[in-house]
């Protein structure tokens, strides 16, 4: 099963969220998921009830721009991307200097070493 | 003038969770904010991870205390959607009884510190005993007064006996009974009034904008409601969001008081038209795929990104709670007001941090 | 204003809704998810209760025949009795008294008698 999503480009993504925006749609969340070597992220909208995605995929080191032009309240989303998974984020309006959740001398990104083998361990030992 | 910069929490006497935000005032006016949470990260999306599905039922009843139940029920719906399982039709009443008297205590605990930011403290014990027999109720239902742990993939695990089910309800009409005599004083009194009516304006617009969910978004005038999608048996007894339009701290109060009633009426309606049968099935085999949840939680709209690879672990789980996304509404709605009414605006919200920062 | 005054008059002359807590304690409703016990007549080792066991507050030792039980790690969740094959784990509504120190509670495979 997969999550009904629409394929788009990083460069594409504030003209399509804009268009979602205009039509009184609701930003509900954008979700990282690390898969491989890339990034992918997917945009949420609530559109009267129902759920409409935006998809994009990055490399880790590429910059994407941000939402919070267009929805003011992207920029706590963003910044937990930022922070939990390394994710740059180009024109962010609030930016909390990765200092939301990890404190001073903390691990950068923690979500995002993936610890593929040390899950498979756990299975074996369960 | 001279501005001047003071934290606001993360302890703070109005405040039940650390929300910590840094406010710049300019003599009694607020000017600007940043928040700066933190303070209660616990990593839970990574622990999840490391643990086996079954277990996680456990970890995400303890995102937050007050809406343990909403949680363990998204994850529970979440992994029932991947691993296709059919859940009776009891269980999915239960399962609207138990959300439905967590929402009741939900909305009782934030009266009753609403009333105790604006320093009505005789109201706030008022509340807070009604709310008191609606952890009793979950205690002899649920087996613990906050954290229910009912909720199981496949179903619910404790199923009510009619006894059970007869104190229920006999409770829940006292407390409807109580709240005849509460509510009046919250919404008629002149010094309420004087503290909550035209404070932390949120229009239709902003709203969407600052993407507010839940009661704040219902008090801006927006009928948005997860229940009205119908999961769960709500199809089947039929729901009609709670609407307040002038998006004050007044009518998030008022929303949230008829949504105690509305509550009630859910879960009496719930209990007596309870299916016969079994609460749970059985399951095997492990989630694969990826799915989103929603659910309707006390404070809002909350989102569960599951997503399996076939093995016990599952390889991400996004929380998105609905305090996330109502503090961005913040900074829209204090900038400009008096440093008095910061507390009872930030309270309008429901802040719930722990929810928020996972 | 009539209203609140009829509640202050009843808050007058009924007793307080509150309990003097360590003189008067509160019966718990029978299912109350207090504390959780093992019966070591019945148990077998087998440690499916460790492994469903979401705190980790169960270690069971096959070999040893030892069963070792962090209280404090415990949050009474039931997945243990769900999962114990012979009913070896029981519930009990009271809650486990508060303590100053931390400890563990070690059970071995001793007939008639629950370890400590």
């Amino acid at each position: 099963m997969k999550v009904d999503t629409i394929k788009t480009s990083p460069e594409a993504i504030v003209a399509s969220a804009q268009k979602y925006f205009d039509d009184g749609c609701r930003l509900v969340a954008a979700t990282c998921v690390e898969e491989g070597e890339e990034l992918r992220v997917i945009y949420s909208f609530d559109r009267e009830l129902s759920l409409e995605n935006l998809e994009i995929s990055t490399p880790r080191e590429k910059a994407i721009p941000s939402l919070t032009g267009v929805y003011a309240c992207a920029f706590l989303i963003e910044n937990e991307m930022k922070e939990l998974f390394g994710l740059e984020i180009d024109g962010l309006s609030l930016d909390l200097g990765g200092r939301m959740y990890l404190v001073d001398g903390a691990e950068p990104a923690p979500m995002a070493d993936h610890n593929k083998p040390k899950a498979k361990e756990d299975e074996k030992i369960g | 003038m001279g501005r001047i910069t003071a934290p606001f929490g993360p302890q703070h006497p109005v405040l039940p969770e650390p929300l910590h935000l840094n406010i710049t005032y300019e003599d009694e006016k607020v000017v600007g904010l940043s928040p700066a949470i933190g303070y209660v990260h616990r990593g839970l999306e990574k622990t999840a991870e490391k643990k086996e599905y079954p277990e996680n039922v456990f970890l995400v009843e303890r995102v937050c205390g007050i809406c343990s139940f909403m949680h363990a029920m998204t994850y529970c719906m979440g992994i029932e959607e991947l691993m296709g399982i059919e859940i009776p039709p009891r269980a999915q009443y239960l399962r609207v009884f138990y959300s439905e008297i967590s929402r009741l205590h939900s909305h009782l605990l934030w009266l009753g510190l609403f009333a105790d930011a604006f320093g009505f403290e005789n109201l706030f014990m008022q509340y807070w005993a009604a709310r008191e027999k609606i952890l009793d109720l979950m205690e002899l239902t649920g087996g613990q007064r906050v954290i229910l742990s009912s909720c199981a993939i496949g179903g619910i695990r404790r199923d009510l006996n009619a006894e059970q089910i007869d104190t229920a309800q006999g409770v829940l009409m006292q407390t409807e009974e109580e709240l005849k005599r509460i509510n009046p004083v919250m919404l008629n009194a002149y010094t309420v009034k004087q503290r909550t009516v035209g404070k932390g304006m949120l229009s239709r617009e902003d709203a969407l904008l600052y993407g507010a969910v839940g009661p704040m978004l219902r008090a801006s005038g927006v009928a948005q409601d997860l229940r009205q999608t119908g999961y769960a048996a709500y199809r089947e007894l039929g729901f009609a969001p709670v609407v307040e339009t002038d998006g004050d701290s007044y009518a998030r109060a008022l929303v949230r008081v008829r949504e105690t009633c509305q509550s009630i009426e859910l879960a009496r309606k719930a209990l007596e038209r309870l299916p016969e049968g079994e609460a749970a099935v059985k399951v095997k085999g492990n989630p694969d795929g990826e799915t989103m949840q929603r659910v309707e939680q006390p404070r809002g709209e909350l989102l569960y990104y599951i997503k399996g690879n076939g093995s016990k672990n599952l390889e991400r789980l996004r929380i998105r709670t609905p305090t996330f996304a109502n503090i961005p509404s913040l900074l829209k709605m204090l900038p400009g007001c008096e440093m008095a009414d910061v507390p009872v605006i930030v309270l309008s919200i429901d802040p719930c941090i722990s929810c928020t920062e996972r | 204003m009539a209203k609140m005054i009829s509640t202050v008059m009843s808050n007058l002359t009924h007793c307080p809704k509150t309990r003097l807590y360590p003189l008067e304690e509160r019966q718990l409703p029978p299912g109350t998810r207090g504390q959780i016990e093992f019966d070591m007549t019945k148990c077998i080792f087998c440690s499916l209760c460790a492994k469903r066991c979401p705190a980790d507050a169960i270690t069971v030792d096959r070999k040893g025949k030892t069963l070792v039980f962090n209280p404090f790690r415990c949050i009474i969740c039931e997945s243990c009795l769900e999962g114990c094959p012979k009913d070896a784990i029981s519930l009990f509504s009271h809650w486990r008294a508060p303590v100053t120190a931390l400890y563990e509670q070690k059970y071995q495979p001793e007939p008639g008698q629950a370890g400590d």
